[in-house]
């Protein structure tokens, strides 16, 4: 029938519809569900407020993406990762140095932002490193972000940081020369076990990144220590904790690099690599070596022979200091001393240095040097100290004469039970002492006394302050002897000078002290028979009492007779040795002397012998006058 | 006594009854003893639309944004939701008019096809133009669910905080119901006594 008949005819129409349908069908489906886009993945430690499927991902308020899923991150709980889908359209955008961060509302104290938040909902907000299009297309497409936690505040250039080593706190200031280029804002561990922190360096610093420039830890502690000299953008307690970042600018040009290593170290950029050995036989601690007052080296590692009883100390040099080896090098211990010259509390807290000296002669750089514990230009004659009593000393302390230092004691150790005290007298003070030679300490009162005669290459204060250790030697001896006493305080060795008959302590009285003070020596016929201990001033007698030392030998002359006079003038003396021609090369040390003469007799000394005057002295007429001239010659 | 056997034939729009030919007699429209296309055209436009019904049901429906969210709700994810307000009126509405409805259609309409193609259910043909009578009334009440998104994407339009979009699905779920209906319109109840 003809219904049949029309049925078959445009039987091929009736199937093209329902497929054309399905096509369609099938191809909306597809279409919605299977969005073209690119997949990103970010990672975040927050996510509240993003909801699977809605919430868009824009660029400067236009929707660019969509989340689609929110995952928690398997490798860290704490972190979870948003799988965006970014429109096919807008692909170009999420390059190598793209930034993401959620944009929710933000009021805080600093700012209020974001407002449209509120009724917009959060969003994912995403800015591609650079504006400019063929830029963009030139960077590599990146799949996988860190996400900031917060919306990046400063336009700049982005980096990646890579460390090795150590731990950064996030947001970390980038300084340089003490002001804020930059900061890192946040930290991913990456797939081969190193750091990765995302940094950036504000725009107007960019210029830095031009220049050959390394960055290197600092650690939170040495960041502390210099944080008075930083100034900071944001002034925040946190950084105090977090550490910080330092620029390294060498020679030359650079080009800004995505990614840069991250030295461990300020040190490790500024070292020459070469590793020189220093061996001691010092146990101190020591990290430095220092040249000119700056830090040319340190101390990379130590090592202990104990065959040998020596340390070995590796030593690495700064770049700019290594040529400096080439000059024949020598090295010491310095050890701080607290001086008023130069209160540096920095030097005194660090401890002992190494100090480096140049002898100036051109010789290949040795793989290894000794490490000397004194100065060469301060050898001296070294010898030990007795300790009579407790005497307070240290190692360190100088040993003064009349004002100036003339040795220092070495190392105070503990020997058994007791303190063995090295000290050394400086080379061209060795002619000060001999073996009759005792030492006490300064004290503060015993230094007032003589004042008025020393002459002081520093303030007084520092003096009284310093204490140290001083002697007296009160006869002519050879120097033979490497060891010697040293009494707790003047008295007491005033008292064992009485007790051993070495000699007496006897007073002479004078208007004034004038060209006497203590150590002033007191001849007897051109030979050193004492020495002025102290000068004091006694309010009752209204004199200048000077407390003098007198030899065993010459204890005879010490009677009703002896008379004790002023001599102002430089002469030859004969000691038992030979003959000295005394002109000490301080000549300062032995200005005034005070002659003794008297008849011998039975050892009867006075109470007080008055001190006169050249004038007064000659004045009494009597025998034996001397002729005095500026020539070194004495005649008995 | 059936117009076939007769020889005559009914004018599909005066009415008139005639003799077979081109024209009718009485109103010029084309004349032809039964609507074009048979089984064929109406099973392919009822494939059409149940392949549009595909994308109806997953596409979401309307799209709701309150806040900067948005949600989107399929109709069965609607009805649902509506069932989970315990707005069981609204949710069995939409559920019958947008679910229940257009599938039933498509599925009476095949069985409408089946009894004219096979001889087999002849038997039914009487429960079968029950049927038809019954899809063809209830046809326009297909496009309910469509007048209700339409009607709240114009209503609530109150900007950021809440503002309501047609969703994908909309479109062929439309095209659904047009389909359905063309599948309708081509169906010939008449075919169902044919073959005797």
């Amino acid at each position: 029938m003809r219904g049949r008949k029309e049925r078959r005819g445009i039987n091929w129409v009736n199937w093209l519809i329902p497929l054309i349908a399905l096509g369609i069908s099938i191809g909306m489906v597809l279409k919605y569900y299977q969005k073209e886009g690119l997949w990103v993945e970010v990672s975040f430690r927050d996510v509240r407020g993003i909801t699977p499927l809605q919430t868009p991902v824009k660029y400067k308020g236009v929707e660019v993406g969509k989340v689609e899923e929110v995952e928690i991150d398997k490798s860290d709980l704490n972190r979870f990762i948003l799988k965006l889908l970014i429109y096919p359209q807008y692909e170009y955008l999420i390059k190598k140095g793209t930034l993401f961060w959620k944009a929710t509302l933000e009021i805080s104290p600093d700012k209020i932002a974001n407002l449209d938040t509120i009724l917009k909902g959060s969003y994912i907000a995403v800015l591609p490193p650079t504006t400019n299009r063929q830029e963009l297309e030139k960077l590599p497409t990146e799949l996988y972000f860190i996400g900031l936690e917060h919306p990046p505040g400063e336009k700049g250039y982005h980096f990646v940081l890579i460390s090795g080593s150590g731990d950064l706190g996030k947001d970390a200031p980038i300084v340089y020369k003490g002001v804020q280029v930059g900061k890192l804002y946040s930290k991913k561990l990456g797939k081969d076990g190193k750091l990765r922190y995302q940094g950036l360096i504000f725009e107007k610093y960019q210029y830095l990144l031009f220049k050959n420039l390394k960055f290197y830890r600092i650690d939170p502690i040495k960041f502390k220590a210099s944080l008075d000299s930083i100034q900071f953008r944001v002034p925040s307690l946190r950084l105090l904790l977090t550490g910080g970042v330092g620029i390294y600018i060498g020679d030359g040009d650079g080009v800004p690099k995505e990614e840069y290593i991250l030295y461990s170290d300020l040190e490790d950029i500024q070292y020459a690599p070469e590793v020189i050995k220093l061996v001691t036989t010092s146990k101190l601690p020591l990290s430095k070596v220092v040249y000119n007052n700056i830090v040319a080296g340190k101390v990379v590692s130590s090592e202990y022979d104990l065959k040998r009883d020596l340390k070995i100390l590796r030593i690495k040099f700064k770049k700019e200091f290594f040529h400096l080896l080439k000059k024949s090098p020598y090295f010491y211990i310095q050890y701080p001393s607290l001086s008023l010259q130069n209160l540096n509390l920095r030097k005194l807290l660090s401890g002992a240095y190494i100090q480096m000296g140049l002898k100036g002669v051109e010789a290949p750089i040795q793989k290894s040097y000794r490490l000397m514990e004194i100065p060469p230009e301060r050898r001296g004659y070294d010898f030990q100290l007795k300790l009579v009593g407790e005497p307070k000393v240290s190692a360190g302390e100088g040993i003064y004469y009349r004002g100036i230092k003339v040795g220092e004691i070495g190392k105070v150790e503990l020997e058994g039970t007791g303190l063995k005290v090295i000290g050394k007298i400086y080379n061209r003070y060795r002619y000060l002492i001999n073996d009759s030679t005792l030492f006490y300490p300064i004290s503060a009162v015993e230094l007032e006394a003589t004042l008025s005669k020393i002459s002081l290459q520093v303030p007084p204060m520092v003096q009284l302050i310093k204490g140290g250790i001083t002697f007296i030697t009160p006869a002519n001896r050879d120097l033979k002897s490497r060891k010697f006493p040293l009494f707790s305080s003047l008295s007491q060795l005033k008292e064992w000078l009485k007790l051993h008959r070495d000699g007496a302590v006897i007073q002479l009285t004078a208007p004034s002290p004038a060209g006497v003070g203590k150590g002033t020596p007191i001849y007897f016929r051109g030979f050193k028979a004492g020495e002025v201990l102290g000068v004091k001033w006694n309010p009752e007698l209204g004199r200048v009492v000077i407390e003098s030392f007198i030899g065993k030998k010459f204890l005879s002359y010490l009677n009703s007779s002896t008379l004790f006079y002023r001599q102002q003038r430089i002469r030859a003396y004969f000691s038992l040795s030979g003959v000295k021609v005394a002109l000490p090369p301080a000549e300062g040390l032995l200005k005034g002397a005070i002659e003794m003469e008297g008849n011998s007799s039975r050892f009867s000394p006075l109470n007080s012998y008055p001190l006169l005057s050249w004038e007064e002295y000659q004045s009494r007429n009597y025998f034996n006058i001397y002729i005095v001239a500026p020539k070194s010659y004495g005649v008995k | 006594m059936r117009d076939q056997v007769r020889g005559v034939v009914i004018c599909p729009v005066c009415s008139h009854i005639q003799p077979p030919g081109e024209e009718c007699q009485f109103c010029g429209a084309h004349l032809h003893p039964r609507k074009p296309g048979g089984i064929g055209k109406s099973f392919s436009y009822s494939l059409g639309a149940f392949a549009f019904l595909i994308p109806a049901n997953l596409l979401p429906m309307m799209e709701v944004i309150k806040l900067g969210k948005v949600y989107g709700n399929t109709i069965i994810g609607g009805v649902l939701a509506f069932f989970e307000h315990r707005d069981y009126f609204i949710g069995i509405v939409i559920f019958v008019a947008s679910i229940l409805i257009p599938f039933l259609k498509l599925g009476i309409l095949w069985f409408l096809l089946a009894i004219a193609h096979f001889k087999a259910l002849r038997r039914c043909r009487l429960l079968g133009i029950r049927l038809y009578q019954f899809i063809s009334f209830i046809g326009k009440y297909s496009m309910l669910d469509v007048f209700v998104v339409v009607l709240m994407v114009s209503f609530i339009q109150f900007g950021e905080f809440v503002s309501i979009k047609a969703g994908p699905a909309v479109v062929p779920f439309s095209l659904s119901v047009i389909f359905t209906i063309l599948a309708t319109e081509a169906f010939d109840s008449k075919l169902l006594w044919d073959r005797s």
